[in-house]
C-alpha cells in the first residue's frame, strides 16, 4: 500500500504590477483548459485581452480571428479537445483527424496568419499551451498524444525561423495543472485520485495562475533570449 | 517589477565571477537580502561553513565557474580533470548537503544551479568541462525530484552566449571569431546578463514551485 500524503500548503499569487500595461494579448479558445487562468492574469497584469472562443476548425477561421484582431503583441495558443480514451484499434480516423483539427492545425495556422505583423514590427511573443504527453507517453491516448507532440515540434521549427526577426514561439507542456477541460473539481477531488498524484514528486495539482506565470514569463520581454523552446511544467512528472 | 523576493534570504556563491553580479544585483531589486560570498569553496569544510554563517537561506544560487576551461581531450591530465571536478561539481554537492536540512524542516527552500549549455550540445575542446556540468544536470535531475514531496526545488540552467565576467566578457563582444559563433545562434545576439538573472529569478521564486528536477537550456537557441 503506498501512503499518499497531499501538500496542502496555501499558495498566494504575487500581487500584479502592470507589467503588461498597453499589450495587445489574444487568447485562444478561452473558456478551456488554460484559458481562464491565463487570460485572468494577464487581465490583471493590465493586459488588453481579446478572449476568443470562436470554433477554429472551420475554415478560415484562424485567418479571420487574427485580421479582426488587429494589432497583437502576444498570441497564446490554448487549444484543447478532450477525446474520449481509446485503445489503438479504437482510434478511428475520425477520432484522429478531429484531434488534430482542433489542436494542430489551427496552430498552425494562426502562426502563418499572425507573424508578418510580429515580423514587421520587430516584435512578437507567441506561446503555445501544450502537454507534458507530447513527452512522455500515456495509454489509452495515442491521438492526444501525437497531437500534442505536433504541437511542440512545431513550435520548435518556427521558433527558430522567426528567432532572427526578434519574434519568440516557446511552448509550455504542462500536466497535473487545476484547469475545467482536464482537471476539473470532480476529478481532483474524487477519492481515487490521490493514487494518481502518487507520481507526482510535488504532490499536489498546481493551481491555474501557477502555469499561467510561466505564460506571462515566456510572453515578457525578460524571456527574449528564449526561442524554440518547450518548457516542462508538472511537478516533476515529467522533467 | 519590484518585490518578487521580499523578505528572502539569498546565497550567491562565487559572487564577483559567472553570473554572481547580475544575480546579486538583481535579487536585491526584488527585495531580497544576499549574501554574496567570494571564498574558495574548494577548501575542506568551505562550504558547510558559509551554510552555517549563512543562518537561514531561503534561496541558494550555486554559481561555479573556471576560467579558460578549453582543453583538448587527449591533453587533459589528471590534475587538470580533477581540478575541474573540484571547482564546479563537489562543491555543488557539499552545498546542496549543508542546506537541505533547514529548507525541508521548513518545507519551503530554492536552490538554482547556473550551469553551461556545454552540458547539453557537444563542441571541441569541452570534454573535461562539459562533462563537469554534465555532472551538474545529472545531480540537479536527481535532488530536484528527491526532495520535491518537501515543497523544496532544485533546478539548473544550462547557459550559453550570455554577456558575463568569466566566458563572454566585454573583450570578446563584437570579435570576428564571436560574429562567427553566432551565426549558430538562431537567436543572432549574445543575451545580456540581467535577461538571464530575470530567468533565475523565476526560478528562485515562488511562482514555480511546481517545477524541480528541471534543466533549462539559456541559449538563444543554440540548444533546447
Amino acid at each position: 500500500m503506498t501512503t499518499v500524503t497531499t501538500v496542502t500548503t496555501m499558495r498566494q499569487k504575487p500581487p500584479p504590477d502592470g507589467r503588461f500595461e498597453g499589450r495587445r494579448v489574444v487568447v485562444t479558445q478561452c473558456q478551456d483548459f488554460m484559458g481562464p487562468a491565463i487570460t485572468s492574469s494577464f487581465n490583471q497584469e493590465g493586459a488588453a485581452v481579446l478572449a476568443d472562443s470562436w470554433n477554429l476548425h472551420s475554415p478560415g477561421s484562424s485567418e479571420a480571428l487574427i485580421a479582426q484582431a488587429g494589432h497583437i503583441d502576444i498570441l497564446v495558443l490554448n487549444l484543447m479537445l478532450r477525446n474520449p480514451r481509446t485503445s489503438l484499434l479504437e482510434t478511428t480516423d475520425a477520432l484522429w483527424e478531429a484531434q488534430f483539427e482542433a489542436t494542430v492545425h489551427p496552430l498552425y495556422r494562426l502562426i502563418c496568419a499572425v507573424q508578418p505583423q510580429m515580423i514587421d514590427r520587430r516584435a512578437g511573443e507567441i506561446v503555445a499551451i501544450g502537454s507534458n504527453n507530447g513527452l512522455r507517453g500515456i495509454a489509452p491516448r495515442s491521438a492526444y498524444s501525437a497531437a500534442r507532440g505536433a504541437q511542440l515540434s512545431y513550435v520548435k521549427a518556427a521558433g527558430f525561423e522567426l528567432a532572427e526577426h526578434n519574434v519568440q514561439i516557446n511552448a509550455v507542456a504542462k500536466n497535473f495543472v487545476s484547469n475545467p477541460s482536464s482537471y476539473p473539481e470532480e476529478i481532483t477531488s474524487s477519492p481515487g485520485f490521490a493514487q494518481c498524484l502518487a507520481e507526482v514528486p510535488a504532490g499536489r495539482v498546481a493551481e491555474g495562475w501557477e502555469s499561467a506565470a510561466l505564460v506571462l514569463f515566456l510572453a515578457g520581454s525578460e524571456s527574449d533570449f528564449f526561442v524554440g523552446q518547450v518548457f516542462s511544467f508538472s511537478g516533476g512528472w515529467q522533467t | 517589477m519590484v518585490g518578487r523576493l521580499d523578505g528572502r534570504r539569498a546565497v550567491v556563491t562565487e559572487a564577483d565571477d559567472f553570473m554572481g553580479p547580475a544575480v546579486a544585483e538583481l535579487f536585491r531589486e526584488e527585495g531580497a537580502q544576499v549574501f554574496t560570498d567570494k571564498r574558495d569553496l574548494t577548501a575542506p569544510g568551505a562550504t558547510e561553513a558559509l551554510i552555517t554563517e549563512a543562518g537561514r537561506v531561503d534561496i541558494l544560487v550555486i554559481n561555479l565557474s573556471i576560467p579558460n576551461p578549453r582543453a583538448l581531450a587527449h591533453d587533459t591530465t589528471d590534475a587538470q580533470w580533477e581540478m575541474v571536478f573540484d571547482r564546479i561539481v563537489h562543491p555543488m554537492h557539499r552545498l546542496t548537503r549543508a542546506v537541505l536540512p533547514q529548507m525541508i524542516s521548513r518545507r519551503a527552500g530554492k536552490i538554482v544551479v547556473v550551469g553551461s549549455a556545454s552540458a547539453l550540445r557537444g563542441t571541441p575542446n569541452r570534454s573535461c568541462y562539459g562533462a563537469a556540468r554534465g555532472a551538474q544536470h545529472a545531480y540537479v535531475r536527481n535532488v530536484g525530484l528527491e526532495v520535491a514531496p518537501h515543497n523544496v526545488q532544485v533546478n539548473a540552467t544550462g547557459q550559453i552566449f550570455v554577456e558575463n565576467p568569466t566566458y563572454f566578457p566585454p573583450e570578446v563582444i563584437g570579435t570576428p571569431e564571436l560574429e562567427a559563433r553566432l551565426r549558430d545562434v538562431p537567436a543572432r545576439r549574445l543575451s545580456t546578463s540581467r535577461e538571464a538573472a530575470a530567468f533565475i529569478l523565476y526560478l528562485a521564486g515562488s511562482e514555480s514551485d511546481f517545477i524541480s528536477g528541471q534543466i533549462f537550456a539559456y541559449a538563444g537557441g543554440w540548444v533546447v
